[in-house]
């Protein structure tokens, strides 16, 4: 039973930018782990507030940017680029940079369409 | 000398060309650096050397508001002080904090820090933190540790000093006092009433009891009140109850502008490497402990017209970091009541979202277990953040109806927190959180879903009163001058955090001491 916390998540999520391949590799523990299903509602809520306060979908907000999903490093980079600028995304009081947010929003939609 | 005026059944005369009322660290400070002056000095405390049941209950409020500690135990009426059972820490004022600000209402001293600097060095021996300043260059180079604010223009590292174990000021200093010549110490002496001359804008002798309700009288050529920030706006009011306000007091500003430093838990700061915050760890050196904490510059403060903020970061584990079980609390402390708390369906999602560390709480509480491994994980820092407090005139001391043993009006504390500095310290916080997430350092969360906990049932304080007999360049709108010489009285001084203008966002004995050795200096310059 892999133990992945919810605060985990927060952190190592918010601070890692994901990839498809990394984030699916997450979802190989069982769905009955409780502890799984808690970093599921951080997840959704990332993807949730984007899709009520933001016009474009995650995937085209990262395209308009010309932000490879696939890469960690440009998405940190731009993160850091974000937050200098003051471009951030708020998720219940998480202060995120808009880029990370939008490769969270589009790794959990990917997620739930497969 | 010391001279216990418990011993005297007969009234008793003193004289003396200064006479401090009040033994803790301003009237301690002042008192030594007066010994070899050529001034006799007369040192007045309510209290002895131990705790006394019958004195500390002087010291009772007839009214506070719910959420605010008891000023009956929360100060320490003997010799030393609140010095008796504070922590020691310490930090300098910044330059902002003397300046006037359109945002913080009624902000501004008539002294700039250039003008207090000077003393901080030798207040800093006094409290024990040594004389090796509060620069985070050169902390960061002492401790081998990195300064991570160093090229951020936006926020900056704050140096705490500490001594270990905390500086009892009449346990060190006391025995230099009693041995000086010049200096006697009068200890269950209560100051009680003054005589001042109207013509002559002088006071001519001041009245002191002991429980026994015999009068002493002490004559003067200057009289410093050294009593702390309540008690000092306590007997002012008293004396300007007698003397028609003319004692600082033209300007109904004696008791007002009361502040305190709201300490809250607003934020939780998460990271991918905790070894880079070596700065800002506990370091335990030579009988003090030196630690770094984040704070915003002060152009930034100009710019986003924001009280400043000290975050210390406190390592915490997943079990001290959880939300759910803060929320538990909320929705307890709300059935408790029989009321609906604000964010309702927030903080049952929180629990059932962090549902494992409600349980952990449950099962510590009441089985004395802990139930999952990962409780005890690091999870990242919280923050117990002092915050800066504008000073309003609403929030005052002043008299109630009911009387203490020696027949002196108790006091009535009205204090709140104002909607304007939560708006700032928000405000603040967001600043701080962009500016992390620039750096690299990490991730802030803010945990405004709380504001009703954090400010009510969770809000913490310094203990530090400030304000309330505040320094002025007017008598409209202060009680003392930029000497701390009460307006309208010749002979009549006030040390200690009362004489605050403003209260910054850092505990205040650092200056209270500074403050009291420019006092102590102006003193004998007078001569």
């Amino acid at each position: 039973m892999t133990n992945i916390s919810r605060r985990h998540f927060i952190y190592g999520v918010s601070l890692i930018p994901l990839t498809s391949g990394a984030f699916a590799n997450a979802f190989t523990i069982e769905p009955q782990n409780q502890i799984f299903k808690n970093a599921m509602f951080e997840l959704l809520q990332v993807l949730t507030q984007w899709q009520q306060k933001e016009v474009l979908s995650p995937e085209e907000f990262l395209a308009n940017r010309g932000i490879n999903f696939q890469n960690k490093t440009e998405i940190s980079d731009q993160s850091q680029q974000d937050f200098i600028r003051g471009d951030l995304f708020e998720v219940k009081g998480l202060v995120l940079a808009k880029t990370e947010a939008a490769a969270i929003a589009l790794a959990v939609e990917r997620f739930l369409s497969t | 000398m010391i001279i216990d005026c418990r011993k005297f059944d007969s009234p008793q005369a003193f004289n003396a060309d200064i006479c401090i009322v009040g033994a803790g660290v301003a009237g301690i400070v002042l008192a030594r650096e007066l010994i070899n002056s050529g001034k006799s000095v007369l040192l007045v405390e309510s209290g002895g050397k131990e705790y006394d049941q019958s004195t500390q209950d002087m010291y009772q409020a007839q009214r506070f508001p719910e959420m605010f500690p008891d000023p009956h135990y929360s100060r320490l009426r003997f010799l030393g002080g609140s010095s008796n059972h504070w922590e020691n820490n310490t930090s300098p004022f910044s330059s902002i904090d003397f300046e006037r600000r359109d945002w913080v209402p009624n902000s501004g001293w008539p002294i700039k820090y250039s003008d207090i600097a000077p003393y901080y060095s030798k207040a800093a021996y006094y409290c024990g933190t040594k004389e090796d300043g509060y620069e985070a260059t050169y902390w960061a180079k002492q401790l081998n540790a990195e300064d991570l604010l160093a090229k951020s223009n936006i926020i900056e590292t704050g140096i705490a000093k500490l001594a270990s174990p905390p500086v009892r000021f009449f346990y060190s200093y006391g025995d230099s006092l009693l041995n000086a010549s010049n200096i006697k110490t009068l200890t269950f002496a209560n100051l009680v009433d003054i005589e001042f001359d109207s013509q002559s804008q002088r006071i001519e002798q001041a009245v002191f009891q002991s429980l026994n309700k015999i009068n002493h009288t002490i004559s003067a050529e200057k009289f410093i009140l050294c009593l702390g920030g309540i008690e000092n706006a306590r007997m002012m009011l008293i004396f300007n109850e007698k003397y028609q306000n003319q004692l600082g007091n033209q300007g109904d500003s004696v008791g007002r502008y009361f502040m305190e430093h709201p300490t809250i838990r607003a934020s939780h700061f998460f990271t991918p490497d905790k070894n880079i915050f070596k700065l800002y760890e506990n370091h335990q050196l030579d009988e003090r402990t030196v630690s770094g904490f984040f704070q915003i510059r002060e152009e930034i403060l100009k710019q986003t017209k924001s009280i400043n903020i000290r975050m210390p970061l406190t390592p915490a584990n997943n079990y001290d970091m959880s939300e759910g079980i803060s929320s538990f609390h909320v929705l307890s402390d709300a059935a408790e009541k029989l009321d609906m708390p604000n964010e309702f369906g927030t903080h049952i999602f929180n629990v059932l979202t962090d549902i494992d560390m409600v349980m952990e709480a449950v099962s510590r509480k009441s089985l004395n277990k802990s139930l999952f491994d990962h409780a005890s994980v690091f999870g990242g820092y919280q923050s117990h953040m002092m915050t800066e407090q504008s000073p309003y005139r609403e929030n005052r001391i002043r008299l109630g109806s009911n009387v203490d043993h020696l027949d002196l009006k108790r006091c009535i504390i009205e204090w709140q927190v104002m909607q304007q500095d939560k708006d700032m310290i928000w405000k603040a916080l967001e600043v701080v959180a962009q500016e992390v997430g620039s750096l690299g350092l990490g991730r802030i969360k803010i945990n405004k879903e709380h504001d009703t906990h954090i400010w009510g049932t969770q809000l913490g304080f310094g203990q530090h009163h400030m304000g309330t007999t505040r320094m002025s360049s007017s008598p409209n709108d202060g009680v003392v001058d930029s000497n701390l010489k009460v307006f309208g009285c010749d002979n009549l001084y006030i040390a200690g955090s009362s004489s605050f203008s403003t209260g910054s966002h850092v505990p205040p004995t650092l200056t209270i001491a500074a403050l009291s050795l420019r006092l102590a200096d102006h003193l004998k310059g007078e001569s």
